[in-house]
């Protein structure tokens, strides 16, 4: 990179760090919520320009191309490069690299909607000490979007943990009432989780300077934790790691997504946070698990995948998918839906990342993508409907509130919308996403028709909750008495008003946009995700290029 | 004839400093006026920075057998002097204001620069002889700071008891040196290290009792059960400072017998060391689960901490050293900025600090100033750099120390160090929790405003806008603490020479066998 040119993904990650920062130290709600604002535009108006610049690489260089630090910068003398590497601790072979390739550049467009939805929910529910909680907001998209672009692996470990921090401080301060327990609950099954992973990371790193002490001169130019690096070596068998490196990373990933059975963290961190910090945890958080999956365990571990562990992920996706549709089901209260709608999701999308080999691949593969960011807006639409619903009766349970359409076409109408695409009619991008994944898992080599059926069924299963969800709030009325059902209307009051439709509306939106121009989501930005698990050997694609 | 040993004083310059300093500060400390208080802290503080800023500027310079042979200077043993005298720097401010020590600063002080010199010539010892003075140097100088704020019981006790543990391990660590010496016939590490015949049963039992009689002065479990009652007895900047610079000189000094004296038993001393960070990692994080004191949790906590850093002697040929050397600068920073805070806070309430007296203090009110929020911001990044959180440099720190020891086939202590920091976050969140989660008590916050006469002006919760100078250095620790976690290369170039290597290239160099010059080859 030039010293003149400015890294995109660092900016992408200085703003909202920057705003965040800001915003905890103003001293009124306008100046925080105001400075709120300023850092959405400038994100968004980042996020144009990223876009715009990758569709121009896109082009010049072919679909599914990756840009690595050296062909970004040397592209087309742009003063603004789509990565950045820079060395930060050469002692242990830590770099500091960030790239937008790897569709990451469409998961921060997700953070950055789904954090503005969550700030706009905060301002409206007028919450206690509103300056600091403004700031975490952004603080915790900071962290999150630094993790989508990190191209190294401890730099990904480093954006893994520290997200936590804000999220801690988000639901031990601004919670329920078993706030405190929440939090404690949140983060020691996650640390749980992610320091055996550190331990793995270094075995990752033993392993690679084992690979590059083999051939020195073939890995002169990556670094020990760089990950295209990383990758390279895993693809053609020269990075060594035993499988317990391998458990280490699902483990940790299986927490924070969560599949079951390691959900215990979910129902109390769901409904203790308050709802815009679980929309951020259900819509954002869970994606890092994603996306470690993505960038991580596929490319650095196939043949340990091939060799048994990708049925196992394959089952636990599977019956995390089923268990997590029923329970949903059964819910007495709202948020208790969604939060089970999101795990049984997330099984759905690891059950499309262990599709990873065969010619269903890169259906599979695209499917987990286009569902990651589906899902990130339809449950963060979700559970910020529901908080708006919660907030203004002080109900959470279905026994206590119903019937609410009358009179309020707006929150009728959100709410249908929101039920059919999270029910995935054919149309809504969700279809799409799901059709992609289980027709990837149907020609999968680890997965297989078997899998396919059984999820095909389940996914059915999530026309039972959305229904039930949607009906529940807006149409049908299961009160004990009907004079709960009045009183929680006549708490409710009015419809829908233009902050609250601003607060729902800019996801659903996105999700209908992407229903009509599922294109929308770039093809190098859906193809990247197999290029990663799949690289191209270096040295044939070397070969090839002499040749020709 | 015995020939005139090579005395190089300028080796020797920042003891004699503070040696000097200290005859000076019980001089003029010998006066019960204020004004005899504030020349002694002068007096202090003078020579404590005049001593930094002679380490700073010869950092690199290298004396290898001064004071026939006695005496190394070189990166280490200057890591391990600034360590010493910034966390001195750091107790006497602390102490400035505190009532524990009126009418007696010119000991207080005194007794300070004396256990500064010692740890200067511990870790600069390259013999038994010099290693066991500077120990008795520094520990009779903590036994009477232990026990000097003597209107408490407490306080005494804690003397006492470090007293009679302490004397125990320094027998313990001289009848050690006097088997290795029965074994090789020397009292210097290099030539115990270079001893080939007969390196027995005798020798290797000299080298696990100074491996004993360093790991209490460490903390490192089962040599640990003194720590909680004497850290808990002992006046908070004294703490603070015992719980830094001892123990960080303590395990350079263990890393330097160990690798020089011992290097061709390594097979037989890994493993033990191995096991004391084990038992201390898991002592430490369970009794600190338990505790419900400030300071008998940062005890706790201590011991834990010298379990992760026990793992940078155990991978000590890899990449572990430098890293443990790192891991020590940052431990001494996020401890002292700890303890900064708890001072402050047992200065407002006027006894031992728990818990439950932080809760809701990391707030403030409206129309406060928002600099009030510091101390608790500093605070917790503090706790959360003991946790080894990113991205602050305690993460930094256990990666480093993780690494070495993944590195060295020593996987398995690194899942117990990781399973033991999950642990860990039940005490250093709690601080967390308490500050930002709780609401302060009310009733005693009244009760606390009624009794008062007025609220100092002097502390970050009262009414004035001033921030105390304790609270101000603790903010300044939890920021050196993000700091570190970039472009820390200069502290790893320091971890070289702890192997006697030097430095070239960005690469530790093997230097001849002479240890005066590096060798011609590159790295």
């Amino acid at each position: 990179m030039g010293d003149s040119a400015f890294s995109l993904p660092t900016l992408l990650i200085i703003v909202p760090a920057a705003g965040g920062l800001i915003a905890m130290s103003m001293l009124t709600r306008r100046a925080a919520a105001l400075t709120s604002l300023v850092t959405l535009l400038v994100q968004a108006v980042l996020l144009v320009v990223a876009a715009v610049q990758l569709g121009r690489f896109a082009d010049a260089a072919g679909a599914g191309v990756v840009p690595s630090c050296a062909e970004s910068a040397a592209s087309d003398g742009s003063r603004l490069v789509l990565a950045q590497c820079s060395s930060w601790f050469p002692q242990w072979g830590v770099s500091y690299s960030v790239s937008l390739g790897y569709g990451a550049l469409g998961l921060v467009a997700l953070t950055t909607l789904v954090t503005a939805g969550a700030s706009m929910f905060a301002w409206w529910a007028d919450r206690e000490r509103p300056a600091p909680m403004q700031g975490l907001l952004w603080l915790t998209a900071a962290c999150l979007t630094g993790l989508f672009v990190a191209r190294d692996l401890v730099l990904f470990y480093v954006f893994f943990e520290l997200m936590l921090v804000p999220l801690l401080l988000l639901v031990g301060v601004w919670g329920g009432e078993r706030r405190i327990r929440a939090t404690m609950t949140m983060f020691v099954y996650t640390l749980l989780g992610s320091l055996p992973m550190l331990v793995g990371v270094l075995a990752v790193g033993v392993a690679a300077n084992d690979a590059i002490a083999a051939d020195p001169t073939r890995w002169a130019d990556g670094s020990t934790f760089s990950l295209p690096t990383l990758a390279a070596m895993a693809s053609d068998g020269t990075l060594q790691l035993s499988s317990w490196v391998l458990v280490s990373f699902l483990l940790a990933f299986a927490i924070k997504a969560p599949l079951a059975p390691l959900h215990g963290w979910l129902p109390i961190a769901y409904r203790e946070a308050p709802a815009e910090v679980t929309a951020v945890l259900s819509g954002l958080v869970s994606k890092a698990a994603f996306f470690g999956m993505l960038v991580i365990v596929l490319p650095l571990f196939p043949s340990q995948l091939e060799g048994g562990w990708g049925t196992a992920l394959t089952w636990v996706a599977l019956v995390t998918l089923i268990y997590g549709s029923l329970a949903a089901f059964r819910q007495p209260d709202m948020r208790g839906v969604v939060a089970y709608s999101s795990l049984a999701q997330m099984g759905l999308i690891f059950l499309g990342l262990s599709a990873f080999t065969g010619i269903g691949s890169e259906q599979a593969l695209s499917g987990a993508y286009l569902q990651t960011i589906n899902h990130g807006l339809i449950s963060a639409a979700a559970f910020l409907y529901v908080g708006i619903v919660e907030r203004r009766t002080g109900e959470r349970e279905f026994s206590r509130i119903g019937a609410l359409a009358t009179g309020r076409a707006r929150l009728a109408s959100v709410g249908l919308l929101m039920t059919m695409i999270m029910l995935a009619v054919p149309g809504a991008s969700t279809f799409a996403g799901e059709l992609l994944i289980l027709s990837g898992v149907f020609r999968g080599d680890v997965s297989g028709p078997l899998v396919a059926v059984i999820g095909t069924c389940a996914v059915v299963l999530a026309a039972m909750y959305a229904l039930r969800l949607v009906a529940g709030i807006v149409f049908s009325d299961r009160t004990e008495t009907a004079t709960d059902a009045a009183a929680a209307s006549e708490r409710f009051g009015g419809d829908l008003g233009v902050r609250e439709l601003l607060i729902v509306g800019p996801a659903l939106l996105a999700l209908v946009a992407l229903s009509i121009w599922p294109n929308m989501l770039h093809r190098s930005m859906t193809q990247q995700p197999v290029a990663i698990v799949q690289p191209a050997d270096p040295l044939a694609a070397a070969a090839k290029e002499d040749q020709s | 004839v015995i020939d005139k040993p090579d005395l190089e004083w300028a080796a020797l310059a920042p003891e004699l400093i503070v040696i000097g300093a200290a005859m000076l500060a019980l001089l003029v400390g010998m006066g019960r006026s204020a004004a005899s208080r504030t020349a002694t802290i002068v007096i202090t503080l003078v020579a404590l920075v005049a001593s930094t800023a002679w380490v700073f500027a010869t950092f690199s310079s290298t004396h290898y057998g001064a004071f026939a042979g006695q005496l190394q200077v070189d990166e280490l043993t200057n890591v391990g002097r600034l360590i010493a005298v910034l966390s001195a720097l750091v107790a006497v401010v602390l102490g400035v204001r505190g009532r524990a020590l009126d009418g007696r600063h010119g000991e207080f002080h005194a007794l300070v620069l004396c256990a500064v010199a010692g740890m200067g010539l511990l870790v600069g010892a390259s013999g038994f002889v010099t290693l066991f003075i500077g120990l008795e140097l520094f520990s009779i100088a903590l036994y009477v700071l232990c026990a000097l704020d003597a209107d408490r019981a407490a306080s005494l006790e804690s003397g006492l008891k470090y007293l009679i543990i302490g004397g125990m391990s320094s027998a313990v660590l001289l009848y050690g040196s006097s088997l290795v010496y029965g074994a090789t016939g020397s009292l210097t590490f290099a030539e115990i290290g270079g001893f080939d015949d007969n390196r027995g049963v005798l020798l290797f039992a000299g080298a696990a009792m100074v491996i004993g009689g360093l790991a209490f002065k460490m903390s490192a479990a089962p040599m640990h059960w003194w720590t909680p009652d004497v850290y808990e007895g002992a006046a908070t900047p004294v703490t603070a400072f015992m719980s830094t610079a001892t123990k960080a000189v303590a395990f350079l000094a263990l890393a330097r017998v160990l690798t020089t004296a011992f290097p061709q038993e390594a097979n037989a001393w890994v493993p033990i060391i191995a096991a004391l960070s084990v038992a201390s990692i898991v002592v430490g994080n369970l009794g600190a689960l338990v505790q419900s004191h400030l300071k008998r949790m940062l005890a706790y906590s201590s011991i834990a901490q010298a379990g992760y850093l026990l793992m940078g002697i155990v991978a000590w040929n890899e990449s572990g050293v430098p890293a443990l050397v790192y891991a020590l600068i940052v431990y001494s920073a996020m401890t002292l900025g700890a303890f900064a805070y708890v001072v402050v806070l047992e200065r407002e309430i006027g006894r031992e600090a728990t818990y439950a007296d932080l809760a809701g203090r990391g707030w403030v009110d409206e129309n406060q100033s928002l600099v009030r929020a510091l101390p608790g911001i500093g605070l917790t990044v503090c706790m959360f750099a003991l946790a080894g959180i990113p991205p602050t440099a305690g993460f930094f720190s256990k990666f480093g120390l993780f690494e070495g020891a993944v590195q060295a086939g020593y996987g398995w202590l690194a899942v117990v160090a990781a399973i033991g920091s999950v642990v860990s976050l039940g005490y250093y969140l709690r601080v967390i929790v308490e500050l930002y989660m709780r609401p302060a008590d009310q009733a005693r916050a009244a009760e606390a405003a009624a009794t008062l006469p007025a609220p100092s002006t002097s502390t970050p919760f009262g009414a004035g806008v001033r921030m105390p100078i304790s609270a101000g250095l603790g903010v300044a620790l939890a920021a050196l603490v993000l700091l570190l976690a970039f472009l820390p290369e200069r502290v790893f170039d320091a971890g070289c020479a702890v192997r006697g290597e030097l430095v070239i290239g960005g690469a530790c160099t093997q230097v001849d066998a002479a240890g005066a010059a590096p060798s011609a080859a590159p790295g």
